[in-house]
């Protein structure tokens, strides 16, 4: 019987080679194969490092582990935090024209300069106490110059004060009165000896002595 | 031809808190007042101030007080005097004055009065005004620095009669007055 079916198989296969010129390829079985196929890939794997050290949270002085409940992030965002959070609705209104405001820079107009010679001139002038600065004082008889002030123009003042803080001579000039007169060092002197200590004395800019 | 009167106008601009305001005041030699003139407080507002950012300061000094007082300044002096370095090249350029800023030291005094020095810095000179102060310190604009001779010429004489700086201390106070009567 085998024989019979090994016949028939060479008789097909000859006549598939005669009709359809197939050529039989036979394994040569692992005879010739003495080492595996090694089928490298051209890909190399790549590694994935983080840039940063890895953190670790040992221990934080300033929590106390012991008070804090260990939740899942996931029971804190479904169920615990979100439940404080409430959605509202907000109704938007229609930008219409009127809506919009225009919004008017007159930073200008609102420094406005304004004239003000009264209010000047009510303001007194200022003298500094200058002694220090003066290198030969007019020499008086039992006195002392404790106070030099100066540039004055003695026949304009109307008013003068000694601001006792500052010791600065406050004056006022009359600004109405034509007449200037001389450049005047008004002084204020110690006085010894005498029921009243001080007393101003006016001299001339040019005449020191 | 009569000589032109000799005139020091005084410019101050004072940025407080939540306002800017300024003045201007034109004195003869002797310190009398010719011309005063004083700004409002201008007070920005918040959307103002969002807006304008870091340029609302110069803004409102430069173009807004500054313009409106001189504007409005009829006595125009020989020279201004202003508070402060920033307003020289503003000031200079809306008058096509010169404008210089003086301040006090605690220097010795130089050998006589209308002397001056100049110091490694551009523009700065030590100024003897008078005979019984210390110098002052003398700031001008790098092209009026060859004018130098010219301006302490001026303010020397305007010294003889008066207090250099004094005039500031006025505008200050009137400035208080302003404020105690507005409120």
């Amino acid at each position: 019987m085998p024989d019979i079916l090994s016949g028939f198989s060479e008789i097909g296969r000859k006549l598939s080679r005669l009709f359809l010129g197939r050529i039989v390829v036979r394994s040569l079985g692992d005879i010739h194969r003495t080492e595996p196929v090694r089928i490298m890939t051209h890909f190399h794997a790549v590694g994935i490092n983080p840039m940063r050290a890895e953190t670790m949270v040992r221990r934080a002085l300033f929590v106390k582990w012991k008070s804090t409940k260990a939740v899942s992030s996931g029971s804190l965002l479904g169920g615990k935090i979100l439940k404080h959070f409430k959605v509202r609705s907000v109704r938007l209104p229609v930008l219409h024209r009127k809506n919009i405001r225009g919004c008017g820079f007159n930073i200008k107009e609102r420094a406005v300069a304004r004239r003000a010679m009264r209010r000047i001139g009510r303001t007194p002038i200022t003298r500094r106490n200058r002694v220090h600065f003066v290198k030969s004082l007019p020499k008086f008889e039992r006195a002392s110059v404790l106070a030099l002030f100066s540039p004055i123009f003695g026949e304009k003042v109307v008013k003068s004060t000694l601001d006792k803080g500052s010791g600065n001579l406050l004056f006022w000039y009359d600004n109405d009165r034509p007449k200037t007169g001389e450049r005047n060092h008004l002084l204020l002197l110690r006085v010894f000896g005498e029921e009243e200590p001080l007393k101003w004395v006016w001299l001339p800019v040019n005449k020191k002595k | 031809m009569a000589e032109k009167k000799l005139l020091l106008g005084y410019l101050t601009i004072e940025a407080k808190e939540n306002f800017f305001r300024g003045a201007a005041l034109v004195t003869d030699t002797r310190g009398i007042p010719v011309d005063f003139r004083y700004t409002e407080p201008v007070r920005p507002t918040k959307l103002e101030r969002i807006l304008y950012g870091g340029a609302l300061d110069v803004y409102l000094r430069e173009e807004v007080i500054l313009e409106n007082l001189l504007n409005a300044v009829e006595m125009s002096p020989s020279l201004w005097l202003v508070d402060s370095g920033e307003l020289i090249q503003p000031v200079q350029k809306l008058t096509k004055l010169q404008a210089v800023t003086i301040d006090a030291t605690q220097r010795s005094p130089l050998e006589a009065s209308g002397k001056y020095e100049s110091t490694p810095e551009d523009g700065v000179f030590i100024f003897q005004a008078d005979n019984i102060s210390s110098p002052f310190r003398l700031s001008v604009s790098q092209e009026n620095v060859s004018k130098i001779a010219q301006i302490t010429e001026s303010l020397t004489a305007a010294a003889m009669n008066m207090e250099l700086l004094e005039p500031f201390t006025r505008i200050a106070k009137a400035f208080e007055a302003v404020s105690e009567s507005e409120s």
